[in-house]
């Protein structure tokens, strides 16, 4: 390593295999919470650290790492453009689901709240 | 120049970044399979759709062909749908309305 | 040496069995549903392993978007819960399906490892030879189809006639499922015309709204991009279409299908649309033997006194008759699938009042 050239191929692979390893840990400690925690609603919120730092911020890793391969060819360009436009998507439309859901459990009452202290929007609807 | 892009990676990814996604995809599919109630269940099979396209992508630049990750988009724009489906169910509508 | 898609493809693979096992043994039908839906993600990994690109556009939208709400639609009608398994017959199904696993095993290692004295063998076949290297060959013009997507050009030229029986099956169930709901426009054009404005408690909240919009013409332009380039691509014109019908059962679900029907797609407008696609793809397949070829004819051949399609037209790689199949395809299986969801989503209660007998 002491031979390397300061490059542009290197810090962008760095800075790409960085993003992709944060993800990967945050994965990992979402998918621990999504085990550990006690009730439906607290789980959403392990759920979004899951989704959000465990996929759109590995893609755009992989997306960076992909602009430094250059044993690709040009086809490094195409990966790259895919891959910000998959994590944008993802980061558009992963709240819409949660919220969907959980909308959906509160009103029709599959899933009571039972670790809540004060919920106004039951004193407001009755 | 003893530093080669292409063999640190393929090391990397395989010995590292691989096997925490595979951790964390068993630990959602357990959390899948016990889950007490369905909303449980469908924010388990978002969270491993989510993981599958992370898959997809990383495994275009491991393969070195560029078409595979038309896939990786097709399952992002619907993962979901499933939400939505189930949310229309638990709320006793019917489908068009 | 490891191999990353051999490790994911035996993950992915173990974990499809197990799903397969709890769909079919779990007592709640919602819960199965989910776990189908699960399954299908994990089996496009797999089949995204052993690079078949193709497959996986096409099982994504299916298995995903069209399966989990035809059946959550059927449950919805019916009852969510099936009759509790006796705890015997539970172990019984448990020793079942692990012992026929061992038994496929068995069978699989013993064949590959030649303790019967056939095994199979390790060189590409003949037949694989001859399309791989004569899909697209300069030097060899008279079996080329010039496209460089082998499957493509499997499906829409080396073996044509097998697309159009699929085809046929297809347009055989539509036809059998709008022959169910042949009378049902009489009574729900009133209900049509009363929904003048649409009301805001209809479909899902406004944020699903709002992003569902913008979904869609994404979806639609994905849709578009899989069928025309089908035969540069993995895709082609049924990845194209059932990758279209999930934008028009987004708008159905959350905004409401009154919202779908205002923006333009009605019965008669899909029948006709779908019926301009088959034809189309008859004239195509047909008009070569019309000048003196045969039918599904592609390229020039020497044999044959028809002149082909032409591959390109204005540097614009179009591998003759593949691009015309591919689009005139999508739109027939686009607007099929979108006929079905549109007839399926009428309410139950204008049925009934079809079905009654009047004294």
């Amino acid at each position: 390593m002491s031979s390397m050239v300061l490059e542009l191929n290197y810090v962008l692979f760095f800075i790409g295999i960085t993003l992709t390893t944060i993800g990967a840990i945050f994965d990992v400690i979402a998918s621990i919470g999504l085990l550990r925690f006690p009730e439906f609603y607290v789980r959403l919120h392990a759920a979004t650290i899951g989704s959000i730092g465990g996929a759109v911020v590995p893609i755009i890793g992989v997306a960076i790492l992909a602009l430094s391969c250059t044993f690709l060819g040009p086809q490094r360009f195409f990966i790259f453009g895919c891959s910000i436009v998959i994590a944008m998507i993802i980061f558009f439309v992963a709240p819409v689901g949660s919220h969907a859901i959980a909308r959906a459990a509160y009103r029709s009452r599959t899933v009571v709240p039972k670790y809540v202290v004060h919920d106004e929007l039951r004193r407001v609807r009755g | 120049m003893g530093f080669s892009i292409e063999t640190f990676l393929m090391n990397y990814v395989l010995y590292f970044i691989v096997p925490c996604f595979l951790i964390s995809m068993t630990l959602y599919l357990i959390r899948l399979i016990k889950g007490p109630t369905i909303p449980d269940m469908v924010l388990a099979t978002a969270c491993i759709a989510y993981d599958a396209c992370f898959f997809m992508c990383m495994l275009s630049i491991y393969f070195r062909n560029a078409y595979l990750i038309l896939a990786a988009f097709c399952l992002a724009l619907w993962a979901f749908i499933l939400d939505l489906y189930v949310a229309k169910y638990l709320e006793a509508r019917e489908l068009g309305e | 040496m490891i191999l990353l898609n051999e490790v994911l493809l035996v993950y992915s693979l173990i974990v499809t069995t197990i799903l397969t096992y709890m769909v079919v043994m779990t007592r709640d039908l919602v819960r199965a549903v989910i776990l189908s839906a699960c399954q299908s993600i994990f089996f496009s990994i797999a089949l995204y392993c052993i690079l078949a690109i193709d497959i996986v556009l096409v099982y994504l939208p299916v298995a995903v978007g069209i399966y989990s709400v035809v059946f959550l639609y059927a449950i919805r009608k019916t009852e969510h819960l099936e009759k509790p398994v006796v705890g015997s017959h539970k172990v019984v199904a448990l020793i079942v399906a692990v012992g026929a696993i061992l038994v496929v095993a068995l069978i699989v290692h013993s064949i590959m490892s030649g303790l019967t004295g056939w095994t199979p063998s390790k060189i590409i076949r003949p037949l694989a030879r001859f399309i791989i290297s004569r899909t697209i060959n300069y030097y060899e013009p008279e079996f080329w189809t010039s496209s460089p997507e082998a499957i493509t050009a499997t499906v829409w030229d080396y073996r044509g006639l097998d697309t159009f029986f699929e085809i046929t099956v297809f347009y055989g169930a539509i036809v059998g499922c709008l022959a169910l709901f042949r009378f049902i426009e009489v009574i729900f054009k009133e209900k049509l015309r009363e929904v003048e404005k649409l009301p805001k408690e209809l479909g899902l909240s406004l944020i699903t709204k709002t992003v569902c919009r913008v979904v869609f013409a994404l979806i639609s332009i994905i849709a578009i991009n899989i069928a025309i380039h089908g035969h540069l691509t993995p895709g082609g014109g049924f990845q194209g279409g059932a990758t279209y019908v999930i934008g028009p059962l987004l708008i159905m679900v959350a905004l409401s299908q009154y919202f779908l029907r205002r923006i333009g797609y009605e019965e008669r407008k899909l029948i006709l649309l779908r019926s301009l696609g088959l034809i189309a793809i008859a004239l195509v397949a047909l008009i070569p033997a019309l000048l003196g070829g045969f039918v599904f004819q592609n390229q020039y051949k020497p044999w044959s006194p028809y002149i082909g399609y032409p591959p390109y037209v204005d540097n614009v790689w179009i591998s003759g008759s593949i691009f015309l199949f591919n689009v005139f395809d999508a739109i027939a299986v686009a607007t099929g699938f979108c006929l079905i969801f549109l007839v399926l989503s009428i309410p139950e209660e204008y049925f009934k009042k079809l079905l009654e007998v009047k004294p």
